[in-house]
């Protein structure tokens, strides 16, 4: 390369270098689905979320590789969290703004480009702010393609910090992009798992003939088949203050059983459907807590195996799907624990001994007692149901909880009883008991999980989940190494987002090559905002079936 | 000369494959990390089946070891074994077994190995291997696998040798992923009297491994050694205590990013206590078909070490320049007074002794 092109690129990378760590923190707004494919009309769009509003996007920038497709209108296009934008391609239509509003009545505010669509093949898209930041990106390969323009446009994204990756790696950056082996295809869409942004391909999945262009992405459910678990529901808050952490509902475990599709109602009300996490095992303990009251967002993710336990409680956090959460404390209550398959695996009803017990709610009991879950049966005769459920006083600092076994565990056995629930203080993802609690382990540094797995998917993961803990303003890098030491993979290099992060390791190396079986070290250095140098180190081993 | 170096040239030009992560080769014994894993044509001890089985028909006393290790400081990544060799009428025999890792993942290697004399220049050997495989939630699996190795005695300073380890290339899994077969060629070289260079290139494939390490014994009792290796880029360090027959060993390897790892093992030899431990003289001098093979001559007169000079010590088999000389150099500067005095004479070795012991002695003029 001559001395002029190379002092250009560096100059270049310089720039972006510094812009992105002037951008490091997480963008307000997300380059959230990408649907490259699209036959006309109605076309290739891409979605954006506002992950954090209210923010000003006047006069932000599209560009597809290096190429600006659209700039947002330069007023009246202010959002807060939780909107979405539809980017249309191949379109002269005339923009929504704040001021129109939704005019196409399609629950999104909806762009247009005239430029003709997306490359399909391998792609760089990237938000850029007013001043022509990069402040989000999403790169996509399909294993085929992959141009000089494609890796100007990738060296750009990862200088700017918006992307790991090797610069001028070539087809070595397939593996560092969201690579989907012979494209994304038509009806199919590339989106994020959730709305945590580590600027990587972790981020993201293939939707498979499941887009959802202007709607929340697909939960990405991995149950392999229906699932019947064995779970107790051990306590329920109906009335706590959001400041006291809200309602939620317990269940607890004796096994440890992959509780994915399982379903929790509230009367007949689905409130949750579980996603893919077991309790018992890795990060988790025997509880899975609901926080009724909060709604699954950008903030509030549940925690999975692939997540893993980001707040470090020990119990598997997850967060309502209701539009508008929250228990009935007030009247009476049932809950109530299905399995995937509409099973009943367990039952809980609440009354503040007031007529009436609703027509629905008994309905809801009913199935329970004659499924054996909870007695007494009552067949229609309203008291019944009343004197049959545990009783309640609203309480805005008490919870019901099932009372403990003669081990000090919550009882399990069945058919239960309003006699084996009682009132008390809130001991949320926790026994009754507090010597009976699982303690609560040291702040961790660096924690690995769904280890052993298989990249080849003969085992329980496909995929090591890391997990870094580290303070904002800090820097992170994590490399990983084979039992000789040789370096087999930088994972991250970059400036921390959250204080917990998660990466997950797909046992492919840094040419995109499956690794073999064997023990891997994962390395990791943080540098904090104050000079100080922190490093740890975890083994991860990958499996083949023996 | 030629010949010497078509020798080398065949060793050296030995081929490998890639390395592999389960059953990955990892330098056991601290005398071996110490030298940064230049250790096939030094491997004269019960370490030998891990190394170079050629390397036991060097051994003439029965030799036990046992060695611990914590790679990069961790836990799980702990190995421990333990080796023992004897000499028989077939040549010298020796059982080793090693562990790594934890229950999450473990690795079991048990090796009968057998080494034999093929003529006064050239040692071979084989081992018999099973390895075990275990990783949870994924099985256990048993494999055969099988090593062979040449050591040659170039010179009286030279040694080079080759070894080949997992030959059958075993394969692990439903997805029958083999172990690949890795050639090592080394040489071990005294440099001097007390001072030991090793070398060893562990394949020749996409990345051979290049690994150098220097032994210098400080009194007969202690030893340092250092070693420097690619692939990554790492050096090491170490020492030898010894006490009679037995001999304690550290090392610590270091890496670039990871933490350190320490390596710590004990000796024990049947044998007499050797004076000068760890050295190439001190593994030539067992070597029994040169000892065999060597032609004792007899002497009118035995020569006085007090007043021998060079020639005269020359016309003793066996004894070259290099001894002679430095035997002369301890003499004028320490002072010999009684014929074990030789001993402790840096580089000694017990053949050379009981040469000298046999054909000179020690009186006042």
């Amino acid at each position: 390369m001559k001395g002029g092109k190379c002092m250009k690129r560096f100059f270049i990378s310089s720039l972006f270098l510094i812009a992105g760590a002037a951008v490091h923190a997480q963008s307000p707004v997300l380059i959230n689905e990408v649907a490259s494919e699209e036959p006309t009309p109605p076309g290739d769009w891409v979605e954006f979320y506002v992950a954090s509003g209210p923010v000003n996007l006047a006069n932000w920038k599209v560009f597809e590789q290096n190429t600006l497709v659209k700039t947002f209108p330069n007023a009246n296009f202010t959002f807060s969290s939780g909107a979405y934008i539809i980017l249309n391609f191949n379109s002269s239509s005339v923009d929504e703004t704040t001021v129109t509003g939704d005019s196409n009545g399609n629950g999104v505010i909806d762009v247009y480009s005239a430029d003709a669509g997306l490359t399909g093949t391998s792609n760089v898209i990237s938000l850029r702010n007013s001043q022509g930041l990069v402040m989000d990106a999403v790169v996509f390969s399909d294993s085929a393609s992959w141009t000089s323009t494609q890796q100007s446009a990738f060296n750009l994204v990862v200088s700017s910090g918006q992307w790991p990756g090797t610069l001028d790696g070539g087809q070595k950056n397939f593996s560092q992009s969201v690579n989907v082996p012979g494209g994304i295809g038509q009806g199919n869409s590339i989106g994020r798992k959730g709305f945590t942004d580590t600027n990587s391909s972790f981020d993201w999945h293939y939707f498979k003939g499941n887009s959802s262009k202007g709607l929340p992405n697909p939960a990405i459910i991995t149950c392999q088949n229906a699932r019947l678990f064995e779970g107790t529901i051990t306590e329920v808050a109906p009335s706590l203050p959001i400041s006291a952490g809200g309602d939620y509902v317990e269940l607890y475990f004796k096994e440890s059983p992959d509780v994915c599709g399982g379903k929790l109602f509230e009367g007949p009300a689905l409130i949750k459907t579980l996603p893919s996490a077991t309790p018992n095992r890795g990060p988790f303990g025997p509880f899975i807590l609901l926080h009724a009251s909060v709604k699954v967002s950008a903030s509030n993710l549940d925690e999975t195996d692939a997540i893993g336990d980001m707040n470090g409680n020990g119990a598997i956090d997850l967060y309502s799907e209701e539009s508008n959460p929250g228990l009935t404390g007030s009247a009476d209550d049932t809950i109530s624990l299905e399995s995937s398959d509409g099973l009943i695996i367990d039952f809980m009803s609440f009354s503040d001994k007031v007529p009436l017990y609703g027509a629905a709610l008994q309905g809801v009991y009913n199935r329970a007692a004659a499924n054996n879950l909870w007695q007494p049966e009552c067949s229609g005769e309203e008291d019944c149901y009343s004197a049959g459920s545990v009783a309640w006083s609203n309480s805005t600092t008490k919870s019901l909880s099932k009372k403990l076994d003669a081990s000090g565990d919550p009882k399990t056995s069945i058919p239960s009883s309003a006699d084996d629930w009682e009132a008390g203080q809130p001991t949320p993802g926790k026994r009754s008991k507090p010597s009976q609690n699982i303690p609560k382990g040291p702040k961790f540094a660096l924690h690995i999980t769904q280890s052993p797995f298989s990249p080849l998917g003969d085992g329980v993961f496909k995929e090591a989940l890391i997990q870094c803990n580290a303070d904002d303003g800090s820097k992170i890098s994590l490399k990983l190494f084979d039992i000789r030491g040789r370096l087999i993979r930088t994972l991250a290099d970059r400036a921390s987002l959250e204080s917990v992060q998660s990466l997950a390791w797909d046992g492919r190396d840094a040419d995109g090559q499956v690794v073999p079986m064997g023990v891997y070290l994962v390395w990791m250095e943080i540098k904090l905002s104050n000079g100080d140098v922190s490093h740890n180190s975890e083994t991860v081993v990958v499996g083949r079936k023996l | 000369m030629k010949r010497v170096l078509l020798i080398l040239s065949a060793v050296l030009i030995a081929a490998s494959n890639s390395g592999f992560a389960a059953f990955e080769f990892k330098e056991a014994g601290p005398r071996a990390v110490g030298l940064s894993g230049a250790y096939t044509s030094l491997a004269k001890d019960a370490y030998a089946p891990f190394w170079n089985p050629a390397a036991l028909g060097e051994i003439t006393a029965r030799e036990a070891v046992t060695f611990y290790s914590q790679m990069h400081s961790m836990a799980s990544l702990s190995r421990s074994g333990a080796a023992y060799a004897q000499k028989t009428r077939a040549g010298t025999m020796a059982l080793g077994f090693s562990q790594f890792g934890t229950g999450t993942y473990r690795e079991q290697e048990i090796i009968f190995s057998h080494g034999f004399i093929i003529s006064s220049k050239l040692n071979a050997g084989y081992s018999l291997k099973n390895l075990l495989l275990k990783i949870d939630g994924f099985g256990s699996a048993s494999k055969f696998a099988f090593d062979l190795g040449f050591q040659s005695g170039l010179t009286e300073r030279l040694d080079v040798s080759l070894s080949g380890r997992n030959l059958n290339r075993p394969a692990f899994g439903a997805q029958k992923e083999p172990l690949p077969s890795v050639w090592t060629s080394g040489f071990a070289f005294k440099v001097m009297p007390g001072l030991l260079l090793a070398c060893d290139l562990e394949g020749l494939g996409s990345s051979p491994k290049f690994k150098t390490g220097l032994e210098l014994e400080l009194s007969p009792t202690f030893a340092v050694r250092g070693g420097l290796a690619n692939g990554p880029t790492r050096f090491s360090g170490g020492f030898r205590a010894s006490h009679g027959r037995l001999s304690l060993d550290y090392a610590y390897q270091h890496h670039a990013f990871l933490a350190g790892s320490h390596h710590m093992g004990i000796s024990f030899s049947w044998g007499s206590p050797e004076p000068t431990p760890g050295l190439l003289n001190e593994e030539s001098e067992m070597k029994p078909a040169r000892k065999i093979r060597t032609k004792i001559f007899k002497f009118d007169q035995k020569i006085n070490l007090l007043t021998a000079t060079s020639e005269d010590l020359l016309r003793i088999p066996g004894i070259g320049k290099f001894t002679a000389e430095n035997l002369i150099a301890y003499r004028d500067q320490v002072g010999i007074k009684t014929i074990e005095d030789v001993l402790y004479i840096p580089g000694m070795t017990k053949r050379v002794f009981l040469t000298i012991k046999d054909t000179c002695v020690v009186e006042a003029p």
